[in-house]
């Protein structure tokens, strides 16, 4: 059997403090894989430890947002000609030993992409009410706009084969990307599937979504969703 | 234009929209003189100002000819004709930022593209520098 190539992208913006114990621990528990850290105009000394480390790094000019570095991600798998990509956030909150989970259904050919999920099965995770409350909502608009069930659409840490891949190095939505770019594979026809995963509270920094964004995030990601379904398929693309 | 003659009208509190034509005016003067300074400088692209100084022209013409203002209003079916202009005004000014948000949407797309082609040639030159190293290192 032909061992699939896997490329881990791990986009970073002022990471350095997580990256110091994720890229380590990625190498040991994923040493199979390749890694490449999208550097996304970081200030605070992420450019010289990758550097340290000796880890390959995409780095963005200017910060330019998380969704231009996962974008370029995606860029850099495809011309490198990998099978699977795998994204996992920089902040230290995916757990690698989970990584084995989210490669094998796509390596089987079982689904295009893997979602790794808090929500889909009890994996322990606790999340403030408020956020809940917003994943709640944005997985009940996806159950509407296309009646298939994402319990954790705000999840990061996902797996896609070639052809995703491939799709999502051409349309890749720049702020707040997960939940829209979750729903434009399905609108467009690839299989996803979500695997229940443990995740880890991030350990240094903030979360780029502060409370004040919350409700600009909700709007937004709302109204991207509804104009998603409205637009339908990519009509230059076929899965 | 009783109003630049009479400034003690002012002082006295009367209306005098003869002034308000003339300030109109000068406002478009100065407002064209500081689009052409901008388009000379290389500040301003000559088709946005095209846009500017038309509407200057337009509105220094109303400043002149008071009955062109009435004949707008007639034409729209606006009795008070000052409404006229301000319902013009938000027209022009709506569609110009619909045109400019556009314009930004169009560069914001074309500077990702940049931005993400400098990361990958990066890589790229990286990767290459590194094996001309390791090749000169065994020679």
């Amino acid at each position: 059997m032909i061992r699939s190539r896997i490329l881990v992208i791990i986009p970073a913006y002022n990471e350095a403090e997580n990256l110091k114990s994720l890229i380590p621990e990625l190498r040991r528990v994923a040493s199979e894989c390749d890694l490449v850290v999208i550097n996304d105009g970081s200030t605070d000394g992420t450019e010289s430890l990758l550097l340290e480390l000796g880890c390959p790094t995409l780095r963005l000019p200017v910060n330019s947002g998380i969704g231009v570095a996962v974008q370029t991600g995606f860029l850099y798998s495809m011309r490198q000609d990998y099978d699977i990509t795998l994204q996992v956030d920089g902040d230290g909150q995916h757990v690698p030993l989970e990584i084995s989970h989210l490669v094998l259904p796509v390596a089987k050919g079982e689904c295009d992409v893997a979602v790794g999920s808090r929500f889909a099965a009890d994996t322990g995770y606790m999340a403030s009410w408020p956020r809940r409350l917003g994943i709640g909502v944005m997985s009940l608009l996806i159950r509407v706009l296309t009646g298939r069930a994402i319990h954790d659409p705000t999840s990061g840490f996902r797996a896609f084969n070639r052809a995703a891949t491939r799709f999502l190095a051409e349309n890749y939505a720049e702020d707040y990307p997960e939940v829209e770019s979750n729903l434009v594979l399905l609108v467009n026809g690839f299989r996803m599937k979500e695997i229940p995963v443990r995740m880890r509270p991030r350990e240094h920094g903030v979360s780029s979504i502060s409370s004040i964004k919350a409700f600009y995030y909700m709007l937004k990601v709302s109204l991207c969703l509804i104009l998603v379904r409205l637009r339908g398929r990519n009509k230059s693309w076929t899965v | 234009m009783d109003g630049l003659k009479n400034p003690i009208g002012l002082l006295a509190g009367e209306v005098q929209p003869e002034r308000v034509q003339w300030l109109g005016l000068i406002f478009c003067i100065g407002l064209i003189a500081l689009i052409l300074n901008l388009v000379v400088r290389r500040k301003i692209r000559e088709s946005y100002s095209l846009i500017f100084l038309g509407g200057c022209v337009f509105f220094g013409a109303l400043s002149l000819k008071r009955s062109l203002l009435d004949l707008l209003g007639r034409l729209v079916g606006i009795y008070y004709p000052p409404a006229a202009l301000f319902l013009l005004i938000s027209i022009v000014f709506f569609a110009f930022f619909l045109h400019l948000s556009m314009v930004i949407t169009r560069l914001s797309d074309e500077r990702k593209v940049l931005i993400q082609e400098i990361a990958l040639l990066r890589r790229d030159f990286d990767t290459l520098q590194k094996t001309v190293r390791e090749r000169s290192s065994i020679k």
